[in-house]
């Protein structure tokens, strides 16, 4: 039987789940923004933030700075995220390459098997949970797990530094130039070269503090990066690709959808709600929520 | 006295296929200069001003500002140093406010100071006639406001020596037309700015440039004044007409 008690606390769960998802579908429409390509090896980067992040709470910091091991997290996938950007993606930028969303169709595809069999041979077939010492919060009649409500909080922490940077820095005034008109910035005088190796830092690394963040909740193993990337390409498809707020009102759907699914029919079928959202979704509105045929960003 | 151009074209070449853009095209631009660019439609001046901005690469030439080559210098860096253009469809940043879209140019060419960019951008709309506007998504400016602002972008920049203007008073209403006018003319009187400014319209062409280069079927058919050009017959019969004939 479902009380209105249990229900209410399914919802806020799915809420909770829905803006870690928003973090990761963010990465993949701002990747696709600037940059014009779209990452499938977004899951991939969401593994290594999150087996970062469980090295640095298990053995560095302690569980108790899981805090302190994000930033960290982040920052190192950010980095790697440059570097990957800079030896497989700018040539397609530098030598003028034809057709290329395919071109970066087949590299990142590559990089997923590269990644994920990478992964399975340093740490074999096991799967980790970081410990967590964060008490469960009582709300009301509600119980909510203390490692997920300090994951929703962060994720929206990130959220709201992301959108601050974006507003109020010159990297966001450029990166949103970019995305607007790659032609236009780059008559302004923006180096559009480093300003991709950026932006495409800045959206794994958005995967991997979803990752860091969902790593109590979805464990961490090498093949952990798959079941998000569709999740965050579902939410794609919800809201639509390009703009900041379609990622997260498509994340916070796809949440609510994967905790009343589980509450109100069965839990066991968790992710297969968003794709039945999905297919409905299509139906009746083939371009998304918000879509138009095309859009500027 | 080529050495001593701001910028200079050195027989320059674009084929598109089997379509020729430009022909050993040959211009020096002097400081302080305002030229004028004129010829028929497919001429082959926007591939030039292309060719001069690194949109496009030429097959054979050299193209030099300030006497360094910028064959294989990208765009973005050109604009650095100071060549910059702007386009007849207005590239701009649709859902960025007035004001971000000068502030971008300013901090992306390398000013850093924010603060300073702001000042001289709400100067610039001041003199403009924009500044009710700043603060609107630059997408919501009539066509010749949006061709004044993109005209403006360039000049937030210290450090702009040559600025190519392609089409820019195209369907623009005479009021802003001359407050184009007046701006070019001002910032090639105080701070010695060369402009190569490609448009159909004689009389501010007349008005603004003391020499003009004619392009038709991609060469340099004439340069000289516009007076000198009109009585050209090869001018008048390529493109100006009889009407332009003193």
């Amino acid at each position: 039987m479902v009380t209105p008690g249990l229900l209410a606390q399914f919802t806020l769960a799915g809420l909770m789940i829905g803006v870690l998802y928003a973090l990761m579908a963010l990465g993949i429409t701002f990747i696709y923004g600037v940059m014009r390509t779209i990452n499938w090896a977004m899951g991939e980067f969401y593994m290594i933030g999150s087996f970062v992040q469980y090295a640095l709470v298990s053995w560095l910091l302690g569980p108790d700075l899981w805090w302190l091991a994000l930033p960290v997290t982040g920052a190192s996938v950010f980095a790697l995220g440059m570097v990957v950007q800079r030896l497989l993606l700018r040539p397609m930028f530098v030598n003028r390459i034809e057709r290329r969303d395919e071109y970066a169709t087949v590299i990142t595809i590559a990089l997923v098997l590269l990644l994920r069999n990478l992964a399975a041979i340093v740490n074999g077939p096991y799967q980790h949970r970081p410990a967590s010492h964060l008490p469960d919060l009582a709300l009301g009649p509600l119980d909510l797990p203390g490692a997920e409500v300090a994951a929703a909080v962060a994720a929206v922490v990130v959220l709201g530094l992301f959108f601050l940077g974006l507003r109020g820095t010159w990297l966001g005034l450029a990166l949103r130039a970019a995305a607007q008109n790659r032609m236009g910035a780059q008559t302004a005088g923006i180096d559009l070269l480093r300003l991709d190796m950026v932006a495409f830092g800045i959206g794994v690394a958005l995967a991997a503090l979803a990752g860091g963040l969902l790593a109590p909740v979805y464990l961490v193993y090498p093949t952990n990066g798959a079941v998000t990337t569709t999740k965050g390409f579902e939410i794609i498809v919800i809201g639509g690709l390009g703009s900041i707020w379609e990622a997260l009102v498509g994340g916070l759907v796809l949440g609510l959808a994967e905790a009343l699914g589980s509450a109100l029919i069965a839990p066991a079928y968790q992710n297969a709600y968003g794709f039945l959202l999905l297919i409905a979704l299509l139906l009746v509105r083939p371009t998304g929520l918000f879509g138009e045929r095309a859009r500027a960003v | 006295m080529p050495s001593e151009a701001l910028l200079a074209v050195e027989g320059v070449s674009k084929r598109f296929g089997g379509l020729v853009a430009n022909q050993d095209v040959t211009l020096h631009l002097m400081p302080e200069e305002i030229r004028g660019l004129i010829g028929p439609n497919g001429a082959g001046k926007t591939t030039l001003v292309n060719l001069i901005s690194g949109e496009e690469r030429p097959d054979r030439g050299d193209v030099r500002l300030a006497g360094r080559s910028l064959l294989g210098v990208p765009p973005f860096r050109r604009a650095r140093w100071g060549l910059l253009r702007t386009f007849q469809v207005p590239r701009l940043f649709g859902s960025m406010t007035v004001r971000e879209n000068l502030l971008l140019p300013y901090l992306a060419l390398g000013g850093r100071d924010g603060r300073e960019a702001r000042r001289r951008g709400d100067e610039l709309l001041e003199r403009s006639g924009l500044a009710h506007l700043a603060g609107e998504p630059a997408r919501h400016l009539s066509g010749g406001q949006q061709a004044l602002l993109q005209l403006i972008a360039g000049f937030i920049c210290d450090h702009l020596c040559c600025y190519l203007l392609d089409e820019p008073f195209a369907g623009v209403n005479p009021v802003i037309k001359e407050t184009m006018i007046d701006l070019v003319r001002q910032h090639n009187r105080q701070r010695g700015t060369v402009f190569l400014i490609v448009s159909h319209e004689m009389p501010v062409i007349r008005e603004l440039c003391a020499r003009v280069t004619v392009l038709a079927a991609g060469r340099v058919l004439f340069e000289g004044s516009m007076d000198e050009a009109a009585r050209t017959p090869e001018v008048v019969d390529a493109y100006l007409g009889k009407a332009w004939a003193p």
